[in-house]
């Protein structure tokens, strides 16, 4: 009787344990997604935008520098009167 | 009859004796070449050939050191002044001179490149007279006059280097300097000819250096290299004090200074 009792309490939880609802995951939408994309693509205009602006940008200064700093070193850097050292050479 | 013979003999004697040409010299006018086989340690004097000289006398520094009866002489012998004038007999002509010392300026102060005040200079070169000249590198404008620019990072590292070896470079002249291995400046009478100069050469206080300023970096030439010696009088620090001899005709090794 015992045992019958025992199986039937085991039966019991197994039978409420296994009518929990599955937990719900993370699901996203196809609405989010397309909105995701859409601002992946926007933002990749963006960049590409940025990145015709800034060769323009760097094509005016070489521009520039060829045409008013070609023959002008660069100004010493650091302490003292500044400039490193390239390596020696012999003759 | 015969004391009128002897008389007559006598007097043709005398007037023959009297008659004789008086020789006068010009004096030969001398140029000069730097010889290229030995890379500018030969100096090669000519000169025209002089009516009636049995030849010419050479003088170094006011010394005769040779006679020739050519009209070249091939001059090796380092000096400050060579001389040349022709002989007859026991006579001689004016002579012609070619100055050929060194430039000396006996005191030149420089400071190494860490040095604090950014006003002294670190940079020296030399002037259309051979005169050393000390440029400061905060003004861009003495970048192009530079020939050494003098590296240090601290007391013990000092260098002479190449304004093109300076990281960004002063100009791009390509200049070297070694360490002759003498002390004593007027020993230092012709510098090496070119092999084992360096872009840069660690300065120590006494010694004395050759410098060939090369600006093209084309190997040695007579026409825009010039040689000379450096001693390095004293250092204080960072700060040098210098003894330059700089040798104006180009592509010569002598630094004999007058």
């Amino acid at each position: 009787m015992k045992k019958l009792a025992t199986l039937m309490i085991i039966a019991i939880a197994l039978a409420i344990i296994g009518c929990q609802p599955q937990q719900q995951q993370n699901v996203v939408t196809r609405e989010q997604l397309d909105a995701v994309k859409a601002e992946i693509s926007a933002l990749k205009s963006q960049v590409a935008n940025l990145q015709t602006a800034l060769d323009s940008l760097t094509a005016n200064y070489n521009a520039h520098l060829d045409k008013y700093h070609k023959s002008m070193p660069k100004p010493p850097t650091g302490g003292g009167t500044g400039g490193g050292l390239k390596p020696p050479t012999q003759k | 009859m015969k004391k009128v013979l002897i008389l007559s003999i006598f007097a043709l004697l005398v007037i023959f004796v009297g008659c004789e040409k008086q020789v006068t010299l010009e004096t030969p006018e001398v140029t000069y070449t730097v010889k290229p086989d030995d890379k500018g340690g030969t100096l090669v004097l000519n000169w025209d050939e002089i009516t009636d000289a049995d030849g010419y006398y050479i003088y170094a520094d006011g010394k005769k050191i040779d006679s020739v009866t050519t009209t070249s002489y091939n001059a090796t012998t380092p000096a400050a002044l060579y001389e040349v004038s022709a002989y007859a007999g026991d006579q001689e002509s004016g002579k012609d001179e070619i100055d050929c010392g060194a430039i000396e300026t006996a005191t030149l102060t420089v400071y190494g490149s860490s040095d604090p005040d950014t006003t002294h200079p670190s940079g020296f070169g030399f002037n259309a007279q051979g005169n050393a000249v000390a440029y400061a590198i905060s003004n861009q404008n003495n970048w192009p006059l530079i020939d050494y620019w003098v590296y240090s990072s601290g007391p013990t590292t000092i260098k002479f280097v190449s304004p093109s070896d300076r990281n960004p470079p002063l100009n791009n002249e390509v200049n070297v300097t070694k360490n002759s291995g003498q002390t004593n400046y007027n020993d230092v009478k012709i510098a090496d000819a070119p092999g084992g100069y360096s872009t840069q050469t660690d300065v120590v206080s006494g010694a004395v250096y050759y410098f060939w300023i090369d600006p093209n970096n084309d190997g040695w030439d007579a026409s825009t290299d010039h040689f000379g010696k450096i001693q390095v009088v004293g250092i204080n620090g960072v700060q040098l004090t210098l003894k330059i001899a700089y040798q104006k005709i180009a592509g010569l090794r002598w630094c004999v200074v007058k």
